[in-house]
């Protein structure tokens, strides 16, 4: 098996390939063309750059050559090909969470091996005594995992190298705020609603923002403390422990307790950052977090009486989601833009397990990012939809974007892609549209049947 | 299939088929469309006693099993279009689903129907009239069985679920609801069709009616969920048929939840004594694993086994052999193993040797051998077996979703019924009887005929 840095050294060693061509897309024809590159020139690069990847991948990851082997896929050579070996985001999660509650790091470090381009020789494992301390020990030898959070209490592990991040950090200095890039000058202020550190890509993100951006001694987070997977994990242990019938009424509701304790911390802490940052409004910032706490930044400011356009044309809004279930309006970022005034926004379709993201261009369109292959599925996400027109299906993509995994990928969002190359926008190549949804069972919900299992049961036990 | 079958989903109110295409639902493969829903012929108003009141026990016994020879015979093909339908859109084999209507005969035997009623009711006389009852305080009293004014959400994933709520339905000779589910839109109708053929505007025919609407829709189930209308809602499938409902039961009109269930094994360390079949221990395990691959709640997903890792893989490869046979009641070939199952399980090939995969993804029958149980909820004909130190040990895995558990060897079952009873299990069985079932019992811990019932007293 090779070492982390032997396998990087034979990836950079020798003439370029169409891979390192593509993932340097940036370098070589800039920054607005790498994102809109005519799909008839880009389209044989990423069918190219996939065999190189898939035949490089095969021979280090288990998984896949499996995988391979079963579907009978020897080599890529239409993106046809690429569709068997696609993995479900579960698969990055398909650990036994014993491992996790017994502490049984060494199966778990096993299972992670098995889904790694990477050599786990040099984990140390004898300190481990938690979950973030598994992690802390993936980090400490090169593998620089992040992981997301499930609704079910199981995190999904998403191998990432040192070179990973840093090409990631590069590419924020390149392409903040596309299509018309910021420039880095550690002039903004940054602000960020959610806890400093932690093994989740938003952390990687705005760690990398800070690098190039922050204003030095004025980063403003949610907590000093780092997000940590415990608390996830042990919501997963209570879980357990309901099903059980181990759990005691006074444990739930102390545990109960404690994160609504923390709830109102950050509620607080939030609350401190919303008027700092209102104050801070004719200077350039960086804001990141949830879309609802920009909502409550406008709802603030408009009581303190600010009027529209107040705030700073240099800083750069990094919000997402986050409003599930939130009684906010449908356009509410149409609205929270409007009272912020002519400021910038990194805005871009992304998600942990992509190593980078499709930027959204002035026409409201997201680009699509050379080296993140997009693969428009049928909703069974079994055939490849035609690559012409308007379509819209399941999105999956391969990612040839990391050194320490595979990227081939199904999601759950069903997406439109308009293979047209008429963007509103006037720049080339597919787009995806700003409409996304997840793919819902349709229809499904009067199919009944009788089994089930205890989860149906314990929802009431815990009030999240 | 013989026929083209369109796609339209006919009605029953009161007992009459109503045709009609006025609404349509779903998309592509599972679209269809049925008749106008008109509210107020769906309702008995409670001022007019029940059609079936006055109607003696008897006579319904004897129409129960008229309808069985009825749907024996299937003269006007009701049962055979219904059957033609669900092989069209159930997940399960074609073969399958047929032997489960022809099955459904079996179900209206005059043995099973009597059963019920003496098993669940005790005496019959309490359904036909007043019963002279003890009591503490010198006067007399007497109780009737009376007839409740029920709906009943359905499950579709079995279509003798349909033939027992008739059953029980027509024996509470109360009026009852029927909401179908999407997933099976044809089989309750096709048998109350087929009642009325068999008696036409008989008091129990005019007692049922069968109808479509999207579950959820407060338009119709604010209207109908009330105690203005209706005494109890039987429901079947947990939460997601109660995600509305919920908020309409109250004083008045309560709840009778036929909640979602799964079933787990137990296997003692006598099957790897000297002398044991291990083959035939397989075999009951297989019977019980694969009832209607695995959709039913009998199915049993996670067997739980006194055995070394080495033991346990020699009783997982028998298992497989034995779940790739054909049954009555699932196919020799399940369901594929869907993607998303598939992705979970391959890793665990590469576990070994803390995990054993025998089997494959083509639906014959997959085992997974492990020392705690998978994440994943075994689905198809999929089973993790789980070796434990003792089988009171993997009674911590038994709670109140665990329907049926088996057992083997069956003398060990007096050791852990309490135990798994505690827990939340609902039947413990000798291991390959999961999937028999005898008339009158109850289920899933209550006596669902005697729970229909309105209990009325009358004291002097």
């Amino acid at each position: 098996m090779a070492s982390l840095m032997e396998i990087d050294s034979t990836e950079s060693a020798g003439s370029m390939t169409t891979r390192d061509y593509l993932l340097d897309a940036i370098d070589h024809i800039g920054v607005v063309e790498a994102f809109s590159m005519p799909s008839e020139q880009l389209e044989p690069l990423q069918v190219k750059a996939a065999q190189e990847f898939f035949a490089l991948r095969r021979m280090q990851i288990p998984v896949l050559d499996r995988r391979a082997r079963e579907t009978g896929i020897e080599s890529i050579e239409s993106l046809d090909d690429i569709v068997p070996l696609l993995f479900f985001h579960t698969t990055y999660k398909s650990y036994p969470m014993s491992f996790v509650t017994e502490g049984r790091w060494d199966r778990l470090l096993r299972w992670f091996s098995t889904l790694v381009s990477t050599s786990v020789e040099e984990v140390d494992l004898s300190r481990v005594t938690d979950f973030d301390g598994f992690i802390a020990a993936l980090w400490a030898s090169g593998n620089c995992a992040v992981v997301t959070n499930g609704t079910t209490g199981k995190v999904s592990l998403l191998n990432r190298t040192t070179s990973d991040n840093d090409r990631y950090r590069a590419n924020v200095a390149k392409t903040m705020a596309w299509p018309n890039p910021a420039t880095p000058e550690h002039a903004h202020h940054v602000f960020k609603f959610m806890p400093d550190g932690g093994p989740y890509l938003m952390m990687v993100a705005s760690a990398a923002q800070e690098y190039w951006f922050a204003k030095p001694g004025s980063i403003h987070a949610l907590s000093d403390q780092p997000l940590e997977v415990a608390g996830v994990v042990r919501m997963a242990q209570m879980r357990t422990r309901i099903a059980e019938g181990t759990a005691s009424p006074g444990e739930i509701a102390d545990f109960e307790a404690e994160m609504r304790g923390k709830a109102e911390r950050n509620q607080a802490r939030a609350s401190e950052m919303t008027d700092m940052l209102i104050d801070l409004r004719h200077e350039p910032m960086i804001i990141g977090g949830p879309w609802l706490q920009m909502w409550n930044v406008m709802l603030r400011a408009r009581d303190r009486g600010i009027g529209e356009g107040e705030f700073h044309p240099d800083t750069i809004i990094v919000c997402g989601g986050g409003t599930k279930n939130a009684p906010i309006p449908p356009d509410y970022r149409e609205q929270i833009m409007a009272f912020l005034g002519p400021v910038r926004a990194n805005q871009a379709y992304g998600m942990s397990e992509m190593s980078w993201q499709y930027p959204m261009c002035e026409a409201g369109n997201y680009h699509i990012c050379p080296w993140i292959v997009p693969l428009l599925l049928d909703v069974a996400g079994e055939r490849l939809m035609p690559r012409q027109g308007v379509q819209t299906g399941r999105f999956a993509f391969l990612d040839l974007g990391f050194d320490g995994r595979w990227g081939g990928m199904i999601t759950g969002d069903k997406v439109t892609i308009d293979f047209t190359q008429t963007c509103g926008c006037g720049r080339k190549g597919a787009v995806m549209h700003p409409e996304i949804s997840r793919f819902a069972a349709l229809g499904e919900e009067d199919k009944i049947g009788c089994a089930g299992t205890i989860d149906g049961y314990i929802k009431g036990a815990l009030s999240q | 299939m013989s026929t083209v079958l369109s796609s339209s989903v006919c009605h029953i109110v009161k007992g009459e088929t109503v045709q009609g295409d006025a609404l349509s639902y779903g998309s592509g493969d599972g679209a269809f469309t049925t008749p106008a829903l008109d509210l107020n012929a769906l309702v008995w108003q409670r001022r007019d006693p029940v059609p079936a009141l006055d109607v003696p026990v008897a006579e319904i016994v004897d129409l129960l099993v008229a309808l069985g020879d009825a749907i024996e015979a299937d003269k006007s093909g009701f049962l055979r279009e219904a059957c033609e339908r669900m092989e069209r859109t159930s997940p399960l084999d074609p073969g399958v689903t047929r032997r489960s209507y022809e099955d459904l005969r079996h179900l209206f035997t005059r043995d099973r129907i009597e059963a019920i009623v003496t098993g669940q009711i005790g005496n019959p006389a309490l359904l036909d009239g007043w019963v002279d009852v003890p009591t503490t305080h010198g006067k007399a009293a007497r109780i009737r069985a009376f007839p409740p004014r029920m709906v009943h959400i359905l499950a579709g994933n079995v279509p003798a679920v349909a033939a027992i709520s008739v059953i029980n339905g027509a024996l509470s000779k109360g009026v009852h609801l029927f909401k179908l589910p999407s997933n099976d839109l044809h089989s309750v109708t096709s048998l109350l069709r087929t009642l009325s053929e068999v008696a036409p505007g008989h008091p129990v025919a005019r007692s049922f009616s069968a109808v479509y609407w999207r579950g959820g829709d407060a338009a119709i189930e604010s209207r109908l969920f009330s105690a203005v209308y209706f005494d109890k809602l039987a429901a079947w499938g947990g939460e997601s048929s109660l995600r509305s409902a919920k908020t309409y039961v109250g004083p008045g009109f309560e709840l009778i939840s036929f909640d979602p269930k799964t079933s787990i094994s137990m296997i003692g360390r006598e099957a790897f004594a000297d002398g044991a079949d291990l083959e035939q221990i397989a075999e009951l395990a297989a019977r019980d694993a694969t009832p209607w691959n695995q959709t039913a709640c009998v199915s049993s997903r996670f067997q739980y086994v006194e055995a070394t890792a080495e033991q346990a893989d020699r009783l997982a490869q028998a298992l497989c052999r034995r779940m790739a046979v054909e049954r009555r009641i699932s196919s020799a070939c399940g369901p594929r193993v869907s993607s998303a199952l598939r992705e979970e399980i391959e890793v665990l090939r590469d576990m070994g040797p803390d995990f054993g995969v025998f089997g494959g993804f083509d639906g014959k029958g997959l085992v997974i051998r492990s020392d705690a149980p998978v994440d994943f909820y075994p689905d198809g004909k999929i089973v993790n077996l789980v070796t434990v130190g003792s089988l009171d040990e993997a009674v911590r895995h038994c709670s109140v979703a665990t329907q049926t558990v088996g057992v083997w060897p069956p003398e060990r079952k007096a050791e852990l019924r309490d135990a798994l009873a505690s827990a939340g299990a609902q039947r413990i069985v000798t291991l390959g009887a999961a999937a028999d079932g005898s008339a009158g019992l109850p289920h899933d811990g209550f006596i669902p005929l005697h729970r229909f019932l309105r209990w009325i007293n009358d004291e002097d």
